[in-house]
Parts: C-alpha cells; sequence; structure tokens
C-alpha cells in the first residue's frame, strides 16, 4: 500500500463509505458522475444495486453485471497467469455457475430468474478481500494473511494444510482446494481477469484515482 | 500432456458400460473434426444405417480447445448423415460451453455407441461416468431438460440435449446446449435413435499448456493486433474517428450511440473499440440490430456467445410484450440463420408497440420454439420447403395431408400474424403420425417421398436453395465469390458451413486491397469484383482449397470458422494484413511440438483427404464428381435475364463450372474424372489402409 494510499484510507468519510460498501451494491449511496464514470456504471446501474463495489487493500474492484457477457475468459486468464494452465474451476473469479440460471441459483421458476435461461443477469463471483476475511478468520493455522506492502489476503502455501474450512467461512466459497496439493488458493489482486475482460465488466480502480475525482 | 488430454471415453449403451483409452494414436488427426471423422473411420464399417446400434456418435474437442485461444471454445459431434442422400460422415459444429467442460473433465473425445433400451442420459463429471434414467426427462423441451439435469446434478453443469424433435426421430432434429447452442446435421435423430436424451459435462480438471507465456503473448497479439468482429469483419459499419474505411454491411456494428438499450440500469452505449483495445472488443458485434434491425435496439440486453470468445454475437433480446401475448418469456438469443428461425412461416406480423416490433417478435417466437423442440431448419431449407408446399393457395399441401389433417390447422393464423401458428405448424412436423411430419426430413427425402408430384423442380429450385441434390443447403456457395464459394461447398454431407472466404470478401475492405493481400497468397485472379466474376482460373482454385483448409483446421483443433482465419487485421499500421501463422503458432505453444504452417495444413489436408475417402466408401460409388459433387440447376438457370460473367449475377456457366472441377480436384491431388483421391494422395498422408480398403471395393479411381 503507497504512502498516498494509506493516507486517503485514514481519511475517515472516504474510507468508511467504501468499507461499508463490501459485498453489496450501490444503493443509496451519493456518487459523483465523475466517480460513476470511472467505474464505467451509470446512476441507474447504481441506484438498481447492479454494480458491485469491493474495498480492496490497494483497489476498488467494480463488477458491473449488465456488462458481463458470460464468455468466461476471465476465469481462464486467471489460472493461465497464476497456474500456467486453463482451469476455470480453480478459477479466482468464476461466473461459469451463474451462467445459466443466474447467481441465486436454479429455481422452478427459471424463466423469470437470472442466467440466459431468465432475463441475462450473471455476474463473476470474484473475492472481495474482505476486511475482516472470513477466510483467515477461519484458518486453524493461520495461514492467509494481509500481504505486506499491498494488504492483499494471501495463502501461505507451507503453512496451509489443506483442511478448506477457509472455502467453507468464505460466504461466497472463493478459495479453492487445489485437488492435486491440497492446498487451498485464492484471489491475490493481480488484475489478470480485469486487463482480459473483452466487455470491461470487471474493472480494478486505484485508490489514487478514486481520490482524483472524489 | 500438453493440449490434448490423451483419454478417449467409451460409453456403450446397450450394456450400460464406460472406458478410457488412451486418445493417442489419432492426434495425426489434430483433433475434433479431424479425430471424430477418423474414429467413425475405424469403428463404423460403411453402409452401416444411421439409426443402427452400430452406428456411433463421436464428440470431439483438439488441442486448442478451451486453451484461453479467442474463439476456443467449439467443438464437433460426427455420425452418419441421417437427411442427405448416401447417409455418409457429416458433423455438427456447436459453440457454448460444452467443449469447455468435456476438455476440462478430461476427454479429446466421447465415443457413445449402442443403444439404450429406456431413456438414459450421460453424465460425466471428471472420471465419473454414469448412465443415468432419463425416463422422466423424455418429452421435455430442450431448456426444461437442461434445468431438470442441473438439478440433479450440479450448478454449471453443460447440457447437451435433444428435444421433441430428436426423441421422434425427425431427420431435421439437433442438440442444444446453453440457451441457444446448436449442433445440426440430423444428429438429434441419431440421439433419439439411442434412447439418448442428453450427454452433461462437468470438468474440474486442467487444460495443460506447454509454454504459458507465449500463450498469453498470442492472446494479446490477436486481441490487440488481429481480431476484428463476427466474420473477422475488420472496418467498422459506420466512419469512427479512429477508422480509415468503413463499409455498410460489415459485422463491426458497434458504435458511439448504438446501444444494449435494455441493459439492466439503462442503455450500454457499444460505442468506439479500435484496435489495441483489447477490454472493448467485445462491444464491436452488435448482432442483434444486424440480424434484426434498428428495432432490436431497445430490446437488447447485452450480447453473449461462447466461451472464451470475446465477439459476442449471440444477440441476447428480451421483449416483455411477448410473454402476455403468447405465453414465452420473449427472452432469447441466437445468431445468424438461427435468429429467423421459422418467423416466415407467418406472412403479416402484427405491431405492438413499434413499427417492426411484430416481425422482431416473431424472429423470437420462431427461434425460440426451434430450440425447444430440438428442430433443426437445415440452414433454412425446413422453412423454404414449407414455403414451397404452402404457395398457390396450399397446393402441393392439400395433396400431402388428408383432408381431416388440413382440416384441423388454422391456416389463417398465418395471414393474420397469430404466432402461434408457427407452434402448430412445429407440433405437426414432429409428429410421426402426420404427414407434414415427411417435410422435416430434408430435401433429399422430401423429393424421394413426393417426386411423383414435385418432378424435378422442387430440389433443384432458388427457392430452396439447395448446393446440390445431395441435399445440403447452400451456405455461402455461389454467391460469395462465384465458383470458390461453391467449390467449398460440395465437399461436404451437408450445407458447407465455410467462412474463410466470405470472411474475407465481407470484411469491409475495398476491393483492391483485398485483391493485393490475396494475390500474395494465392496468385493473380484469385479474387473478383463482387457480383463481376471472370471464368474459372487455378489461383480461385487454390483460393477455395484454402477456404477448406483453414475451416477444417477450425474444425479440429478448434476455433472458430465464423471469425478466424486472421487472414485481414483491423490495423492501418499493418496495412491490414493478417497473420495466418497465429494457428500454428498456437498449436506448438500449446502442444509443446514444433508446428509450422507448412505442417499443419499438411495434418489439416489429411483430415480433408479421410473424409473424402469415407464419403466414396459410404456412397460406394467412385464418381463423385457425378454423384455427388453435382450442383443444383439453377445454380445455371438463376437470373434468366443474364448470361454468366455478366456484371450483377454470380450465375455459373456449366462448361466453366467443369474446368472450376478439374482445377480443384487437382489442388487436392484427385482424378479430374471422378473427382476420387488417388492412391499417391491416400499414401502421400499416410491413409495406406484407407486406400486398401477402397482398392478392395473397387472404388479406386483408374
Amino acid at each position: 500500500m503507497s504512502e498516498f494510499t494509506r493516507k486517503l484510507s485514514q481519511k475517515e468519510y472516504t474510507r468508511r463509505q467504501f468499507m461499508k460498501l463490501t459485498g453489496k451494491g450501490l444503493a443509496g449511496v451519493a456518487l459523483s458522475s465523475s466517480l460513476l464514470q470511472l467505474m464505467g456504471a451509470t446512476m441507474a446501474q447504481a441506484e438498481a444495486g447492479q454494480v458491485s463495489v469491493y474495498a480492496q487493500p490497494d483497489y476498488l474492484l467494480v463488477v458491473n453485471r449488465a456488462k458481463c457477457t458470460g464468455c468466461q475468459r476471465c476465469e481462464a486468464n486467471c489460472t493461465l497467469a497464476n497456474d500456467g494452465n486453463i482451469r476455470p474451476y480453480m478459477a479466482r473469479v468464476r461466473v461459469n455457475n451463474s451462467l445459466n440460471f443466474g447467481n441465486a441459483g436454479l429455481t422452478d421458476d427459471f424463466e423469470s430468474a437470472g442466467g440466459v435461461f431468465g432475463d441475462w443477469t450473471f455476474e463473476p463471483d470474484t473475492c472481495k478481500q474482505c476486511k475482516d476475511p472470513w477466510c483467515a478468520n477461519a484458518c486453524p493455522m493461520g495461514a492467509i494473511s494481509a500481504e505486506e506492502g499491498t494488504g492483499t489476503r494471501v495463502v501461505d502455501q507451507d503453512t496451509c494444510i489443506g483442511c478448506g474450512a477457509c472455502v467453507q467461512a468464505c460466504p461466497w466459497h472463493m478459495p479453492r482446494l487445489v485437488p492435486e496439493t491440497r492446498k487451498s488458493t485464492k484471489c491475490i489482486n493481480c488484475g489478470a481477469c480485469v486487463a482480459g475482460c473483452p466487455t470491461s465488466a470487471l474493472r480494478m480502480i486505484a485508490w489514487e484515482d478514486v481520490a482524483q475525482v472524489m | 500432456m500438453y493440449g490434448w488430454t490423451g483419454n478417449l471415453l467409451r460409453v456403450n449403451l446397450t450394456d450400460r458400460t464406460s472406458s478410457i483409452e488412451s486418445s493417442e494414436k489419432y492426434f495425426d488427426y489434430i483433433g475434433g473434426k479431424g479425430m471424430a471423422n477418423r474414429i467413425m473411420y475405424d469403428e463404423v464399417p460403411a453402409g452401416t444405417e444411421p439409426t443402427a446400434p452400430e452406428n456411433k456418435i463421436v464428440i470431439a474437442v483438439g488441442p486448442n480447445t478451451a486453451s484461453s485461444a479467442p474463439t476456443s471454445g467449439r467443438i464437433t459431434l460426427s455420425t452418419l448423415s441421417p437427411f442427405t442422400k448416401f447417409n455418409a460422415i457429416v458433423d455438427a459444429h456447436m459453440g457454448g460451453d460444452t467443449g469447455l467442460q468435456m476438455k476440462t473433465a478430461g476427454y479429446d473425445a466421447v465415443i457413445i455407441e449402442g443403444e439404450a433400451d429406456a431413456p438414459v442420459y450421460i453424465y460425466v463429471e471428471d472420471d465419473k461416468v454414469e448412465i443415468r434414467d432419463a425416463s422422466a426427462l423424455w418429452g421435455k423441451l430442450t431448456g426444461e431438460t437442461t434445468a431438470a439435469i442441473t438439478k440433479e446434478t450440479t450448478p454449471g453443469v453443460n447440457v447437451v440435449s435433444i428435444g421433441p424433435a430428436g426423441e421422434n426421430l425427425v431427420n431435421l432434429s439437433c442438440v442444444m446446449t446453453g440457451i441457444a447452442h446448436c449442433g445440426g446435421g440430423g444428429i438429434g435423430k441419431i440421439f433419439g435413435s439411442k434412447k439418448l436424451k442428453a450427454i452433461a459435462f462437468h470438468g474440474t480438471k486442467a487444460v495443460e499448456v506447454a509454454d504459458p507465456k507465449k500463450l498469453k503473448a498470442l492472446n494479446d497479439y490477436v486481441m490487440n493486433d488481429l481480431i476484428g468482429s463476427n466474420n473477422n469483419h475488420v472496418v467498422p459499419s459506420v466512419p469512427q474517428s479512429w477508422s480509415e474505411y468503413d463499409a455498410p454491411r460489415s459485422r463491426w456494428t458497434g458504435q458511439p450511440g448504438l446501444t444494449w438499450g435494455a441493459a439492466e440500469g439503462g442503455p450500454i452505449d457499444t460505442g468506439e473499440s479500435p484496435p489495441g483495445q483489447p477490454t472493448r472488443v467485445g462491444f464491436r458485434c452488435m448482432k442483434s440490430v444486424f440480424d434484426h434491425g434498428p428495432i432490436a435496439e431497445k430490446y437488447t440486453v447485452k450480447m453473449t456467445g461462447c466461451a472464451m470468445c470475446p465477439i459476442r454475437c449471440y444477440a441476447s433480446v428480451n421483449i416483455p410484450f411477448m410473454k402476455e401475448r403468447y405465453g414465452i418469456s420473449g427472452s432469447h438469443a441466437n445468431t445468424c440463420l438461427g435468429n429467423r428461425g421459422m418467423a416466415n412461416l407467418v406472412t403479416n406480423f402484427v405491431d405492438v408497440e413499434d413499427e417492426g416490433d411484430g416481425a422482431l417478435a416473431g424472429r423470437i417466437y420462431g427461434a425460440t420454439m426451434n430450440d425447444e423442440y430440438g428442430l433443426w431448419d437445415n440452414y433454412g431449407e425446413m422453412l423454404a420447403t414449407l414455403n414451397y408446399f404452402m404457395k398457390d393457395d396450399y397446393k402441393l399441401m392439400k395433396q400431402i395431408l388428408t383432408e381431416e389433417e388440413f382440416n384441423a390447422i388454422d391456416w389463417s393464423k398465418r395471414e393474420s400474424g397469430d404466432l402461434t401458428f408457427i407452434k402448430d405448424m412445429i407440433e405437426c412436423l414432429i409428429d410421426p403420425n402426420h404427414s407434414m411430419y415427411n417435410l422435416a426430413q430434408g430435401a433429399y427425402y422430401v423429393d424421394e417421398k413426393y417426386h411423383d408430384i414435385l418432378g424435378d423442380d422442387y430440389l433443384h429450385s432458388q427457392a430452396l436453395g439447395l448446393w446440390g441434390p445431395l441435399g445440403g443447403k447452400r451456405h455461402h456457395g455461389n454467391e460469395s465469390n462465384a465458383q470458390v464459394g461453391l467449390l467449398t461447398n460440395i465437399i461436404y454431407n451437408r450445407d458447407g458451413m465455410c467462412h474463410t472466404i466470405v470472411n474475407v470478401t465481407g470484411s469491409g475492405l475495398p476491393y483492391e486491397l483485398q485483391k493485393h493481400l490475396l494475390e500474395d497468397l494465392f496468385g493473380e485472379g484469385c479474387l473478383d469484383r463482387p457480383q463481376a466474376y471472370t471464368p474459372m482460373n487455378e489461383a480461385k482454385a487454390k483460393f477455395a482449397k484454402f477456404g477448406i483448409m483453414r475451416q477444417v483446421l477450425h474444425d479440429s483443433m478448434t476455433l472458430c470458422n465464423w471469425v478466424w482465419p486472421m487472414t485481414f487485421s483491423p490495423r492501418r499500421e499493418r496495412n491490414y494484413q493478417g497473420d495466418l501463422s497465429v494457428e500454428a503458432q498456437y498449436m506448438s505453444a500449446i502442444t509443446g511440438q514444433d508446428w509450422t504452417e507448412e505442417s499443419l495444413d499438411f495434418a489439416t489436408e489429411r483430415c480433408i483427404q479421410l473424409h473424402r475417402a469415407m464419403t466414396i466408401l459410404q456412397a460406394g460409388t467412385v464418381d463423385m464428381r457425378k454423384e455427388h459433387d453435382a450442383v443444383s440447376e439453377f445454380i445455371f438457370e438463376m437470373d434468366p435475364d443474364k448470361t454468366p460473367f455478366e456484371e450483377g449475377t454470380v450465375k455459373l456457366d456449366r462448361e466453366d463450372w467443369e474446368v472450376a472441377l478439374d482445377m480443384f480436384y487437382r489442388e487436392f491431388g484427385w482424378d479430374e474424372k471422378t473427382g476420387a483421391p488417388t492412391r499417391a494422395t491416400l499414401e502421400k498422408f499416410g491413409l495406406t489402409d484407407i486406400a486398401d480398403e477402397l482398392a478392395a471395393k473397387g472404388l479406386m479411381p483408374a
């Protein structure tokens, strides 16, 4: 975390406002048009609660559901960058499970729900880099911690015993256990998914940029 | 192992067993189409009936499938054609997520053999393979089937299923996956004949690649410098701040002011997406408006498509008023001809809120019904056939239906614009006890059944639009570069689906620039001016061969031939020069083997020679020229006021077409008299065993 960002994050108003949004939409929050533009969203999208903003250690990760087209390139790019192979199931950003029937899952009245069999709403599940991380709190070995310099929540591979407590504890089950190594893996904020999203549905915005438009 | 998984899954429905074998012996055939075809040759004897338990379904991906390469989501399903003359080898090519899920489940190919004694579906989750009871699914529409199997298995499962059309053994039936991804070629009937309602995949494994850094660099190169829009159109349809050229028929339709008008939270502008902006590429293809017209903008929720593809060509629209008026959600997606569905069975459309929304609703209704019932339109042939039988006040329809059947249909709905007429017709078409069922068997069989009342006109008519009496629809045939396009149609046992040529000519670049770039590759005279074609020459034969070679390569490795090859580029700095070596570079980075354009061409041509030899064996005649490659009469008789080579027509000249065949056969090393591969050609590609079988059966050219 840079000195500038650290100082910004200590600005009570700004930081608190964004941290309150972790895991939630933007409904009810006053947003400037310049901030909306930065996030590639409209006021209507924000008010409809479909633009999710997550406070990251160094960034805001913005998921604009309306722009997600379900190509799954985020999943492929994640594992290509981090694991040197293509393994959507292990990706730390995942849309496949939501594609057909939406993020709320399959219901009997699926034509009235989300997904391609419904109203086309689906979005990738992402790691929120929670302020109070469920995964780290659940780990019996203390293997998940904030990385020095960035604050990103990372798994220490040597300490991880592959018990799966982090997977269970995460409300979105975002960490995965690699079957071959029995070690946990999770998002490290590398940005490969964002860089490869063909419709800019995923964006990471540096706190510095947020400060400039606030 | 890199690229390939090394595994074949064999599922026997008769004894309900499965086993895993090595796929390595098929690597010479790359994967996908090539691998599936060779397995079909090895395991299904010539002369097998398509619906016999001895026929098989081979589903295959390639080393490039799900590799992260742009458009690497595709898959091939091979079997024997139920709907064309000779019942020879036919491939269905499908997008969606099936390729990704099957590959990550750990298989290069799945062989489905035998037949079940009661409805089943196959569930594949990595190494776990189950043959499950599908009696409760039999009769269900494809969407309901996907939901039911998802409920029984796991979220994110990919379901490939037939609808009632396949169950009822309609020749023109398909498999569906996702909302509207279709595998045609009559394969739905083969699923149905095996009482196989569906196959579902869920994969958790990795696609291992030899050189991830090189792969990433190739992805960046393609996304920044080479890829355009759908059909790799490389210039926008309207002038943009960065563009030198524009072309109204380009499929690069995204532009400032044109929106996903029904996007959640308000319209999203498709805007400018110049080369060098990979996170904007997905806005280039505004296919909803391209396919449906301007009325579609306000109903477009977003554009979607296949796994791994940045070109979003599926127009995902939602028409709220359809629920109340027609009892369907009004939410559907498709692309190209799939978007027309059976809409034009109705002759008038009733607008609801705006001018033109009635026709749009008709298209969505027609496409939804086709996809839900698993009915395949043979690239528009079924619709053409129905309209042929309904013309002149239903003259032919009255002859083939019983009086009771004819009177039971409310024909007035057709003219009044009641879209439920489409559903009424579909329910007749898929009912084996209804006479209209005979019209959903493919034009070849329609003609065979009703030749007495049709005479010679129907099969060769422009209204029907077959490339030839074999029964395949013309698909970028002579309307796409005259002889060149038509040559790409004739080697298949269905519609050709080769897009290499039309991608080039529709690119939007000026003719002189296209000509300059192509003549470097194929020689002088390879590219005629649009609607002003010239007599056949060898450069055109080379161009046609290139078209098929790349198509078969893409269907084998796999990539999408609706976007590839990268013949041109959108970049002015490159003088719009594409890069035809990228496929070989991908193969090298992924497999770790040393592939060149030449070695990949050689492997690809092996697949084409195999396909040709299989067709000869299954047809039981060596005379491909006369018995297989014969084209429809309308191609020589269209535009009666014009003569061949006159500006404004693609009417072909009979003698010139024979010259075209001579030159084309020479390019492939085929006997000029018959169009059959010579022994030397087959041996050159390592197909000696097939040459021996052909010779033993007297099917080798003299």
